[in-house]
């Protein structure tokens, strides 16, 4: 369902023998291995100068294919739009409930406007970045505790359980009594994300155990030393895999708590526009909550990317 | 140390795994000398305990019964001392070479200059100095195993233990690297014991093979390897190999270790 982090292509092929010394009388071995990988490292066209006819053929035909896929996908929204509002136009579907495009763009403009959709979409932006960064650093300090203390892993494991199976919006009301209309938005976020947060980064932690962790031992390290020698940068893959699950569920929990209980944010318009029965204002909203959550997921990849090509790690 | 001391000492050393449904006893009144400077090879089936003798000598486990002695005294935990090269290479893909050889010396604050100047001599020397600033995703199979000795000996122990080190490799790298790693600890002037099941690997590095019985495993038997030429040269594993006593050597072991096979089907 991700797309795959491109793990350092372009590192991973600069391989050369360059300041390898061939006066070795100890070991003849030695160069023979080596020659065998700069030979392994150097395939296909890499340092020819010209690629060869069939390959460019291959290449332009690979550039078409993509760009037909992107075509079509803009064709489909075109078409998706120009349906929608010609059956809005000529009165085949009721217009009240569906709105139109036409409509969208005009109630777009008078929101955008009075700066009133900004002003929302900041609101729920900041919830999430906010419940993001909260289930994160507190799932991760808890994953670490537990794989820190193995006793209060095993002592906590039935409240695990029972937290990660209980349905987190059936606790709405007690936050909205606890933490009022504003913050129970963010007791809502972070009850639907951490839970399974601590579950991934703690099996990604186990993982690891098994494997890299008894070389430190054998060194005699402390677990401090594990910690931030291994764990941590290890782990880099399995971090980058709850923000990514992190920010779904985060958004989700955001919105639910907007419609539990705020006064602001995409949410409560979502659900004062279904109210008030006007769905130009439900729809241009929740048009807003998409293009958002894709930025999201954008800068989620874009992080992985950087911290993917500082912290590789081969399974 | 003094060559031909003993350096570690197994005193009827025993070892059992407890879990809840059962406990496992793996070896058994073990005794066994490994003399200062020796390579001593170890062989045995699969799963009898091989490599729990090697955790009890680097004291990651003690022993439920007897006694492990280093040097004469008593091992109580991991001591800089001993080295342990596993199975798996383990190589940190997020450092680069060298400071991946430097990471020992890093766990046991050993001085970082001297450390990182010890590791960049023994890459260059052993045909990796060019490597130093590649990431281990960029090694063969054979030279990360290289690497993960290096890291090994950057901690600067006098006691190596080596778990089948050349497992999880291709044959020829296998045998070429058996002459790499050989040479690598008669040079440092180390002492070793190697794990392996594979008899002909044993009979051409170590100078003694002990063959371990099935599980609660023992030493059943060592044999002296004399393959040595008349000059008292130690040849490297690859002569040895092309020694016709090899094969006598080989059949012998072979029969001893089917022996405890077929005890137990």
């Amino acid at each position: 369902m991700w797309p795959r982090p491109d793990r350092g292509r372009s590192a991973k092929r600069r391989n050369s023998l360059t300041g390898q010394s061939s006066s070795q009388p100890l070991w003849e071995a030695v160069p023979r291995t080596t020659a065998r990988i700069a030979e392994a490292s150097a395939p296909g066209t890499e340092g020819s100068p010209l690629p060869s006819p069939l390959y460019r053929r291959y290449l332009k035909r690979k550039r078409r294919a993509r760009l037909l896929v992107t075509a079509s996908q803009l064709a489909l929204l075109a078409l998706l739009l120009a349906l929608w509002e010609m059956v809005a136009r000529l009165g085949w579907v009721d217009s009240m409930l569906t709105s139109s495009p036409s409509k969208l763009a005009g109630s777009f403009r008078t929101l955008a406007a009075e700066g009133t959709l900004w002003k929302h979409t900041w609101t729920t932006g900041l919830e999430t970045i906010a419940g993001i960064a909260v289930s994160m650093i507190a799932g991760m300090a808890i994953a670490v505790l537990f794989w820190w203390w193995t006793y209060s892993a095993k002592v906590l494991e039935p409240y695990i359980v029972v937290l990660n199976a209980l349905p987190k919006v059936a606790l709405g009301p007690i936050f909205y009594i606890w933490l009022g209309d504003r913050y129970s938005v963010y007791g809502m976020a972070v009850a639907i994300s951490l839970i399974v947060t601590i579950m991934m980064i703690e099996s990604g932690f186990k993982e690891l155990a098994k494997t890299k962790l008894k070389l430190m031992e054998s060194f005699g390290a402390t677990k401090l030393q594990m910690l931030r020698m291994v764990m941590l940068p290890a782990s880099v893959p399995t971090l980058i895999a709850a923000l990514k699950v992190n920010v779904g569920l985060t958004l989700v929990g955001v919105i639910m708590g907007e419609f539990l209980s705020s006064k602001a944010g995409l949410g409560y318009l979502i659900i004062y526009g279904g109210q008030v029965f006007q769905m130009d204002l439900v729809m241009v909203s929740v048009c807003m909550l998409a293009l958002m959550s894709v930025v999201l997921y954008g800068l989620v990849n874009l992080l992985a990317k950087l911290l993917t090509r500082k912290y590789p790690v081969d399974r | 140390m003094e060559m031909g001391t003993p350096q570690i000492e197994l005193i009827d050393a025993s070892l059992s795994y407890f879990t809840p449904k059962q406990e496992t006893e793996a070896i058994r009144d073990v005794r066994l000398t490994v003399r200062a400077g020796e390579f001593v090879g170890i062989v045995g089936p699969s799963g009898c305990g091989k490599s729990t003798l090697l955790s009890l000598i680097s004291g990651m486990l003690k022993p439920t019964q007897g006694k492990v002695l280093i040097d004469g005294r008593e091992v109580l935990g991991t001591s800089p001392q001993v080295g342990y090269m596993l199975q798996h290479d383990h190589l940190f893909e997020w450092r680069d070479v060298l400071s991946n050889v430097t990471v020992g010396a890093e766990i046991r604050r050993m001085d970082r200059n001297r450390a990182r100047r010890s590791a960049m001599e023994l890459l260059e020397r052993y045909g990796l100095g060019g490597f130093a600033a590649h990431s281990p995703s960029q090694l063969s199979g054979g030279m990360r195993q290289r690497v993960a000795l290096i890291r090994t000996l950057v901690a600067e122990p006098d006691i190596l233990l080596l778990d089948e080190p050349f497992s999880a490799l291709d044959f020829q790298t296998r045998l070429t690297l058996a002459d790499e790693v050989h040479r690598i600890i008669r040079e440092q002037g180390k002492t070793a014991v190697l794990v392996t099941h594979d008899i002909q690997e044993a009979i051409a590095m170590a100078d003694r093979v002990m063959v371990m019985s099935r599980r609660p495993s023992t030493i059943s038997k060592v044999y002296e390897i004399r393959l040595g030429d008349e000059a008292g040269e130690d040849p490297t594993p690859w002569r040895k190999r092309e020694s016709p006593r090899f094969q006598a050597y080989f059949n012998d072991i072979w029969r001893e270790l089917e022996a405890h096979v077929a005890k137990t089907g």
